[in-house]
């Protein structure tokens, strides 16, 4: 065990007196919050289950039947979506992965759906795009920040930028899409339901920004760490405007690796490549940590 | 840094602004968990690249000697001159460093060295005191144990045993008590990926009971890293329980996720509301929670609206739908 007790008392007349009593408590363990093991252990539990499901479509479909199935997995989903309405105004922190589990099921269930009927026939993309409608519904409904991230999980496979679907190429040019996408979807979130999720939106566009740039390096590798390194240079940009250092960091680090690739691509793998390698890595660090310091000072 | 120095930045992390009023500027630079795993990332391809430059230069024979005591001296300098301590790039220099020299070591092939690579990420571990290097370092002593007498499995437990019931007195150090957490948190997993199927009834008691009374432990001493370790062996015995029965695999996960699930809500509706004791009120387990949240839903998603599917923007043969929903993934 360790404990901060002794510091604690030290800094008791800075952190005031009822602070430092809850801090001394919580170090004492008087108070113990199992608070992460618990949404750890029903996380684990939804994904089981999730995972249950898909097996069971897989492994069931000639002993249980197309039709069955689909409703068993349709009811379930309703059931978890009733479940969390109903108690919504007594939930407990498990109350959202029964949510989770309801739009997986969802996603499941439609994509099985149109898989063995065929009910949107030539136009069978527009099915993540439904799915995508509805989890954005439900993540605005339960101020849900996972199940956002599923509806944009499926508003990228819905535009193309899913490296199950894709090649290299295409899934750069759809990674640009969905960065419009999300930045349409920013900017109508601020507008009419000024929720806490703009931030979610943006590290996604970011990140869809970036990871499309390096997708082009497979068609013309100069081209695509030339975009990449630019897109980072507005990320790192927009970070320092919304004083966010997580933009910051990783598109420096996407601009390192862009970097790296184009060095090696123009010196093919000889000694200079490998030094210009160690220069830059050592400017990356102390990039970084000039970074860091400045971040520091924006937010003393 | 001495045990004053390592508390007192143990107190900066988490009241920065009270910390540098009451102790002063800090006297060594550190990095939060992210940051440290970003630069460590970065200095070890800084290694590699030194040693890929060292071989171009035709030092075949010597490349990973060099590169080793470089590595090394910059790493020592680091601490000592600029007095970096936690950065992540000293951690890196390091342990980048002993690998760099012991891969330029006659490779005979025999278990031994796993204790040379053990020994290698126990002294890195100790210099820069890193808890995870400390347990990589357990790690290979059970993977000796494993190869040399087929005891992986008792090994990892028993080492992870010894650092749950070190948790239970007091350490001065914060990473002391970190390096126990990661040998109880990690052991048991590690322990398993070294266990063979015709132990399989022996592993699951041997997890079973080292689940229990760690999580016994966990709960009387309110110790976290005792609850997860308790958490993740019990789960072992009763993945490993389920793969003993003729069972389908769908009831095994849907009995499982089903037992968890509920397990959640029933403690989730105990506790809420208390106010001491054990409770539920929200605490951070990483400071990137919410990042881990969005990936895992994002993931999750991915893997459960698949079908597989012809190229983007090329239209799908009729009939040829492929399902892999929820992580399952099979055509038909």
């Amino acid at each position: 065990m360790f404990s901060l007790r002794p510091e604690l008392e030290r800094l008791r007349p800075l952190l005031g007196e009822s602070r430092t009593d809850a801090l001394i408590a919580r170090e004492r363990r008087e108070i113990f919050s199992i608070y992460p093991e618990v949404r750890l252990a029903a996380w684990a539990g939804v994904m089981l289950l999730a995972g249950a499901a898909g097996v069971l479509l897989k492994n069931n479909l000639e002993r249980i039947g197309p039709v069955a199935l689909a409703t068993g997995i349709a009811v379930l989903a309703a059931a978890c979506y009733a479940f969390v309405t109903w108690r919504r105004d007594r939930a407990t922190l498990v109350d959202d992965y029964v949510l989770l589990l309801g739009a997986l099921l969802l996603s499941a269930d439609v994509a099985f759906i149109e898989t063995q009927f065929h009910v949107l026939g030539q136009q069978w993309r527009q099915h993540l795009l439904l799915i995508a409608i509805l989890h954005a519904i439900t993540a605005y409904r339960f101020r849900s920040r996972v199940i956002l991230s599923l509806a944009i999980s499926s508003l990228a496979a819905w535009v193309g930028a899913d490296h199950r679907i894709a090649r290299p190429y295409q899934f750069g040019v759809a990674a640009y899409v969905m960065v419009a996408l999300l930045l349409v979807w920013r900017a109508l979130d601020q507008r009419f339901a000024k929720s806490d999720f703009a931030r979610t939106l943006e590290h996604f566009a970011a990140n869809f920004a970036l990871l499309g740039g390096l997708a082009f390096i497979d068609t013309n590798v100069a081209a695509g760490c030339l975009i990449t390194i630019v897109v980072a240079a507005v990320v790192i940009y927009w970070g320092f405007g919304s004083r966010s250092e997580w933009f910051v960091l990783y598109a420096f680090l996407y601009a390192v690796i862009a970097l790296n690739i184009l060095i090696i691509d123009a010196m093919h793998f000889e000694a200079a490549a490998f030094l210009l390698i160690i220069v830059s890595i050592v400017g990356s660090i102390i990039g970084l940590f000039a970074i860091h310091a400045k971040f520091k000072e924006l937010h003393a | 840094m001495n045990v004053i120095e390592e508390r007192e930045q143990a107190a900066r992390s988490r009241f920065p602004r009270e910390a540098k009023e009451a102790f002063g500027e800090a006297k060594y630079r550190a990095n939060g968990v992210v940051v440290q795993v970003v630069f460590f990332l970065l200095t070890c391809v800084g290694i590699g690249a030194m040693y890929a430059f060292l071989e171009a230069l035709d030092f075949d024979d010597s490349a990973g000697v060099i590169t080793g005591v470089i590595a090394i001296a910059i790493g020592e300098v680091l601490i000592r001159v600029r007095r970096w301590f936690g950065t992540g790039v000293e951690a890196a220099l390091w342990l980048g460093g002993l690998v760099s020299i012991i891969s330029e070591l006659p490779s005979s092939g025999a278990p031994e060295a796993m204790l040379v690579l053990g020994a290698a990420a126990a002294l890195a571990g100790w210099r820069v005191r890193n808890p995870l290097f400390g347990a990589v370092a357990a790690m290979f002593v059970a993977e000796y144990a494993e190869k040399r007498a087929d005891l992986g499995v008792v090994c990892a437990l028993a080492i992870a045993l010894a650092a749950g019931l070190l948790l239970l007195r007091e350490w001065k150090r914060p990473s002391t008590e970190w390096l126990f957490i990661a040998l109880v948190v990690l052991l048991p997993l590690f322990g398993r990926i070294t266990a063979d199927p015709q132990w399989r009834t022996t592993t699951i008691t041997l997890y079973g009971v080292f689940g229990a009374l760690l999580l016994t432990l966990g709960v009387v001493k309110r110790h976290h890293a005792l609850l997860v370790s308790g958490l993740l062996a019990l789960a072992v015995g009763v993945a490993d329980f389920g793969a003993l029965l003729d069972a389908p695999l769908e009831s095994e996960l849907l009995v499982a996720g089903a037992l968890l699930l509920a397990g959640s809500y029933r403690v989730s509706r105990t506790l809420r509301g208390r106010t001491t004791g054990i409770v539920v009120t929200p605490a951070k387990l990483t400071p990137v929670d919410e990042v881990f949240e969005s990936a895992g839903g994002f993931v999750a998603g991915h893997a459960t609206q698949s079908i597989d599917s012809p190229a983007a923007g090329e239209a799908r043969p009729a009939g040829d739908g492929r399902f892999g929903g929820a992580g399952a993934s099979d055509g038909y």
